[in-house]
């Protein structure tokens, strides 16, 4: 499997600039390549002057909103008291591999982000946030901190200056606490991790009703960068294409089609049955839409998840139903559980796409799944849930086709979706010893003692309960050729007569 | 005074301070719009969008409860598209919601069910999402049964934001968040302080009180408290123990003193009947109600009397008849009420069973004569060694009204042979001899026949005044005496001997004198259909026991006045009464309380009786019967309790115990009031079960008058 990053034929190096070219949280190595050396120009600046260069690069927040930075940064600055920045370097999504990646790459240019823009706003502590699942990252991080307090870059009287700042670690209690601002400033003020309405702004009143600086791990890591000559923006993006299997992590500028960055990362555009961008949260495209620019609002508006950066190259093998079933899954564990459309609405649709990959889908389903999406997409309390109604809105409008597919024509062309499997008893190899058919739950098996048994195939949903207990391994999967088997049960060694009858 | 708004909803003009949410707004003016999560105690929180309004104009449909309402909008409540995104809402927790209404506990009570019923909908349509997760009734008071939980996330809200105590979270695990304790722990563990807040604002049936918890024969306000429900004079226990724990003693006990005029008395004496019924006794043990009214009461400096209103004279003249705890409640609560009151005590000294029936190790004189004091001196006149034998002609000299308080003052006996012999005596007689300090013939060897409070005391009395063998006998078992717990642990260790299961068979005497008492043992004894004592005595041989002196403690009764009276006379010689009324039976002006209708009681009841007597005799001479009283601004309680550790665990605290051999040398108080560490500490126990009354009921969509139509 080709599983990599894709850095050396990147275009753009802004932020992955130094991948590669040192082991993660080495500090020697990065200062050798440069590092610091943003924060220590900064520090001869004024506060307001840093500020400015933000404003003048006109720096987006990359979490997903794509906020521009230099606004939060000069409301906070504009307030007085103790003040925060909150980093956000959780994963949003387990099979989003771009933040580790990062904080194993080079975990030192969001820290010297984080201190620049608190020495910008006046704030003299920060806070980096992580998920429960990233005890390893939680370590570099830790390491690299101690690094830094032993080298006087953290603490009191960095890189001999004036400037004090200190940075703590805190790690999530619960696979929820990730992702969404509001969830992890709660979490980090012992709230229960759920979003509120009517919260203040963050740079108003954020972390225990200060004004706090929230950015995503990213949007930080790019601050030393802009403040180097040539600052381009640019967007980690993450390529998963499991049937050619890559896997691959890509920096890319805004504003490149996907078609161009897929075609760069060597990955073949011919094949493509649909691509998603944003996981569990944001839309699935026909390839016909290859064209979508990578940008905050190409991506959003398309309906994607600008923020959760994987894309996603669904081919012939895969069923999009299967899949689309399979991120609901986690949508609906993961939610906050705040309210009942992102709540229940995607466990509605979860059971609903359950259903069809087990051939119980009816047509109803589809409408009805679209209603519940039209009013998540209305109502949902968070970003979260909208993002879910996106992504079954648009299957329900781009593929059409899969769900007629399994639901009228009752198959599942790419073979996946088990329920569309077709069972059948052999004649030769069954004994008649009604195992299968007191395991049967649905009533599909007929037969008595010494009779060959026979599978209704109208009752049967394919559950393969059956398969298991049958001790002549007589329950077969129906393959390419339509199996001979007698329609109604029949005496145990009457087959083959009756064959040769015939 | 905020900016008044004015908004149109559903075509109805309606104003509302600024700031108030759409939703606010609509049910303040009658407008009923669906929802679940708002609660109006509790900050909303926006997650069954029942509530989802459409602002004309724009189009848009917001959640009500979570956006405020500005001047000149104009909504509807139920277009189309609101009902559509209002149904969903419906059918959606209905998807996970067990189907069976009817089996609920919650049935008719519950708000999911309402709301519900006014959509006319519940689901059906949509996929049924499993989840089966059995009731957890591990915790003491409450069942949480998550099945019927609906997520709304009020019980949340409820404990971290009001009470910000925290037990309650969203909980995420691999089947996705529901709302619980982290780590499944028990509610102790987890800190609660069992307030009953997440209960009280549970719209469905998944948070409930267990079975039993609440009495639903009283109102549910009286009954959320269940130690004032029970305390005979309604006290407002968790008030004054809520100053207690601020040490803020002297509005402790004011707190009291709006009830009874006996705090301290009952801090020593009380029978506390509220200790029985206390929900901390359901986490662990009781609160210490009574010995922390004995602490409060030890402090009075009598700073409540600012605030103690006599009112205007009313020129009704009362008398009453005898000076105990039911008659000097009555005259109390009469003169404050402006009436002239004469009470006649037919004994040298006020105080009646408080002065010559408890034993002074238990209640000291200095206190009760105290606490008489204080009543008599808002303007009562009383007259001792005044025997009034006819009451009525009390009318004659010109009193209003009469109220007859005479108690249960003559000893029982039971009539077995050899009852009259020397040497038999009535425990009371002991008690109230001792009381005046005559002296007493004790015997050497003591039998004391009765297992009640009485028999204990009378018991510890003589063990004081020297007598060097005390035997005491009884009908019950050891578990079923009267008497209480600590009065029987006390009395063992202070050696008498107690034999329980017996019956007496006579009374052994030399021909005068007593020498013994014969006994039989008791297997089980029943009452008949007559109420008559049905015993099975076990085959052993019956017993003798040597003694020279029997004292029986088997019940008071009360002295009867004279025949021309013609009042009629129950049971144990009590005055018989109007139904529901403490007016003597036929007779126009002349009432009863205490002991003398209801035979022997605790002096709680008697106080609690008197309070009574005082509201229909007041009532009877024209006035309102209002005797409730404030000493005590009624200041807002603080519904934000927080955490305390280890609260669960917290211990109830006793009375330091004198050791026995201090105990008997002398009639010293055998108990210490609480330091005033342990005092405070005590007091942090409670519960604070009247916090939930502050919260607020919420409205069922039939008591609004606009209701959105279905269309
Ligand atoms: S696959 Fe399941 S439903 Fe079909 S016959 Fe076997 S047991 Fe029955
Ligand atoms: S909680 Fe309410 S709606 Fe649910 S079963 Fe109980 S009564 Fe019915
Ligand atoms: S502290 Fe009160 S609101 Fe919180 S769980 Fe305990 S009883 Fe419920
Ligand atoms: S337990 Fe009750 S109050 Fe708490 S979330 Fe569930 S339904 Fe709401
Ligand atoms: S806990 Fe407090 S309020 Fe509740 S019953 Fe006991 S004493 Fe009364
Ligand atoms: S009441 Fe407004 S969302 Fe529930």
């Amino acid at each position: 499997m080709r599983h990599e990053l894709n850095i050396n034929n990147a275009a753009t190096r802004v932020v992955t600039k130094k991948w590669g070219r040192m082991s993660g949280n080495n500090i020697a190595e990065y200062i050798n390549l440069g590092g610091f050396s943003g924060l220590e120009k900064v520090l001869k600046l004024k506060p307001e002057d840093v500020i400015k260069q933000i404003e003048v690069s006109r720096l987006r927040g990359k979490g997903g909103a794509g906020y521009p930075a230099g606004l939060k940064w000069r409301c906070c600055a504009g307030q007085t008291g103790e003040k925060y920045i909150v980093s956000n370097f959780s994963n949003c999504d387990n099979n989003n591999m771009i933040v580790n990646a990062m904080i194993h790459n080079d975990v030192y240019s969001a820290v010297e982000g984080i201190m620049i823009a608190g020495y910008a706003i006046g704030a003299d502590s920060g806070i980096i946030f992580l998920r429960n699942t990233q005890a390893v990252e939680y370590n570099i991080i830790s390491e690299a901190l101690e690094q830094m307090r032993s080298s006087k870059i953290l603490g009191k009287g960095i890189l001999k200056s004036d400037f004090q700042f200190d940075i703590q670690v805190v790690m999530g209690k619960n696979n929820a606490e990730k992702g969404q601002e509001i969830i992890i400033l709660r979490s980090l003020e012992g709230l229960s991790p759920v979003t509120v309405c009517n919260r203040p702004h963050a740079a108003e009143a954020g972390l225990n009703g200060k004004p706090t600086l929230y950015h995503s791990m990213e949007t930080l890591a790019s601050v030393p960068a802009i403040l180097e000559e040539g600052y381009i923006e640019t967007k980690i993006v993450q390529l998963v294409d499991t049937e050619n299997d890559i896997t691959l992590i890509t920096e890319v500028a805004i504003g490149s089609s996907i078609g161009d960055v897929l075609e760069r990362a060597g990955i073949p555009t011919e094949g493509i049955k649909a691509f998603s961008f944003g996981e569990s949260m944001g839309a699935i495209f026909p390839p016909d839409r290859l064209g979508i620019l990578l940008d905050f609002d190409g991506i959003n508006n398309a309906g994607g998840a600008f923020g959760n950066a994987v894309i996603r190259i669904l081919r012939e093998k895969e069923c999009l139903v299967d899949s689309v079933m399979h991120c609901y899954e986690v949508s609906s564990v993961e939610c906050c559980g705040r309210c009942v459309f992102g709540r229940m609405g995607t466990a509605q649709i979860y059971e609903t796409l359950k259903d069809i990959t087990k051939k119980r889908g009816k047509v109803d389903d589809l409408d009805c799944m679209r209603e519940i999406a039209e009013a998540m997409l209305l109502v949902s309390s968070c970003n979260q849930g909208k993002c879910a109604a996106q992504m079954i809105l648009s299957v329900l409008d781009f593929f059409q086709n899969e769900f007629d597919m399994h639901i009228r024509r009752k198959t599942c062309e790419a073979q996946v979706c088990k329920g569309y499997r077709s069972y059948y008893i052999s004649p030769e190899a069954c004994d008649g010893c009604g195992k299968c058919l007191a395991k049967c739950q649905r009533d599909a098996i007929e037969g008595e003692d010494d009779y060959i048994h026979v599978i209704v195939q109208d009752m049967c949903d394919s559950c393969a309960d059956c398969v298991s207990v049958c001790p002549n391994k007589a329950i077969r999967i129906v393959g390419e050729s339509t199996p001979k088997i007698p329609d109604s049960p029949i005496p145990v060694g009457s087959w083959k007569q009756s064959r040769r009858r015939r | 005074m905020k900016e008044c708004i004015s908004l149109k909803i559903d075509d109805k003009s309606v104003r509302c301070k600024k700031g108030s949410s759409i939703l606010n707004a609509a049910l303040m003016a009658g407008i009923y719009i669906p929802h679940l999560c708002h609660h109006p105690n509790l900050p909303d929180h926006e997650a069954c969008k029942l509530c989802v309004v459409e602002m004309l104009g724009q189009g848009t449909i917001v959640a009500s409860c979570s956006t405020e309402a500005e001047n000149g909008m104009e909504l509807v409540t139920n277009s189309p598209a609101v009902q559509k995104i209002r149904n969903l809402s419906i059918e959606l927790i209905f998807s996970e919601h067990p189907a069976d209404c009817t089996s609920c506990p919650k049935y008719l009570k519950c708000e999911l069910q309402s709301v519900a019923q006014f959509m006319g909908l519940r689901g059906g349509r949509l996929k049924t999402v499993g989840k089966n997760i059995s009731s957890d009734t591990r915790n003491p008071l409450f069942v949480r049964d998550m099945n019927r939980c609906i997520q709304c996330g009020r019980c949340v809200r409820a404990c971290e934001e009001v009470r910000g105590v925290k037990v309650l979270d969203y909980c995420h695990t691999e089947d996705g968040s529901s709302i619980g304790i982290p780590d499944n722990k028990l509610m102790g563990e987890a800190g609660c302080r069992f307030c009953g807040a997440c209960v009280e604002v549970c719209p469905t049936g998944s948070l409930r009180d267990k079975e039993g918890i609440i009495n639903d024969t009283v109102p549910y306000e009286q009954a959320l408290v269940p130690c004032q429900l029970k305390c005979p004079a309604h006290i407002d226990i968790p008030r004054y123990i809520r100053k207690l724990a601020k040490g803020e003693i002297e509005d402790a006990v004011a707190v009291i003193r709006e009830k009874v005029p006996f705090p301290e008395t009952l801090g020593l004496i009380c029978n506390h009947s509220c200790e029985d019924v206390c929900r901390r006794g359901m986490v662990n043990q009781p609160v210490s109600i009574c010995s922390l009214k004995r602490y409060a009461a030890n402090f009075d400096s009598g700073s409540w009397k600012k605030h103690r209103i006599v009112k205007q004279q009313t020129g009704k003249r009362v008398a009453v008849i005898g000076a105990g705890p039911a008659g000097l409640t009555t005259a109390y609560y009469l003169c404050k009420q402006g009436h002239h009151v004469v009470v006649f005590e037919r004994k040298n000294i006020a105080g009646g069973m408080l002065q010559f029936g408890i034993p002074k190790y238990r209640l000291s004189e200095d206190i009760v004569q105290r606490e008489i004091r204080d009543i008599l001196d808002i303007g009562i006149e009383i007259k001792c060694n005044t025997n009034i034998t006819n009451p009525k002609l009390l009318l004659v000299e010109g009193f209003d009204a009469v109220i007859a308080a005479t108690g249960a003052q003559c000893g029982s006996v039971l009539p077995i042979p050899g009852y009259t012999s020397e040497g038999a005596l009535t425990a009371i007689g002991i008690l109230e001899a001792t009381a005046r300090k005559e002296d007493i013939k004790i015997g050497k060897r003591v039998f004391i026949i009765g297992g009640g409070n009485v028999a204990f005391d009378c018991a510890r009395t003589l063990k004081r005044l020297g007598c060097e063998s005390i035997d005491l006998a009884c009908l019950e078992t050891r578990e079923c005496m009267q008497a209480s717990a600590e009065e029987i642990e006390e009395a063992f260790e202070e050696g008498i001997r107690v034999h329980p299961c017996k019956t007496f068979i006579r009374i052994v005497t030399d021909g005068k004198h007593v020498t013994g008492v014969e006994t039989a043992n008791v297997d089980s004894f029943t009452f008949d259909e007559n109420n008559k004592l049905q015993l099975k005595i076990t085959a052993e041989e019956n017993h003798i026991y040597d003694c020279d002196m029997v004292i029986f403690a088997v019940g008071q009764q009360s002295e009867t006045f004279d025949d021309v009276c013609g009042f009629t006379v129950g049971k144990a010689n009590t005055l018989v009464t109007e139904p529901n009324s403490c007016q003597v039976l036929g007779s126009d002006a002349i009432f009863a309380a205490g002991d003398i209708i209801t035979g022997t009681k605790f002096v709680i009841s008697a106080i609690a009786a008197g309070r009574d007597a005082a509201i229909e005799v007041d009532q009877f001479l024209g006035g309102q019967g209002n005797i409730d009283e404030m000493l005590l601004d009624r200041n807002e309680q603080e519904p934000f309790i927080g955490r305390i550790a280890g609260f669960d665990k917290l211990e109830r605290a006793s009375e330091e115990l004198l050791p026995v051999s201090e105990r008997i040398s002398g009639f010293k108080q055998t108990t210490k009031a609480y330091p005033d560490k342990t005092a405070t500490a005590e007091a942090v126990r409670c519960l604070q079960c009247d916090l939930r009354r502050d919260i607020e009921k919420v409205k069922f969509w039939n008591s609004y008058d606009a209701v959105p139509s279905e269309e």
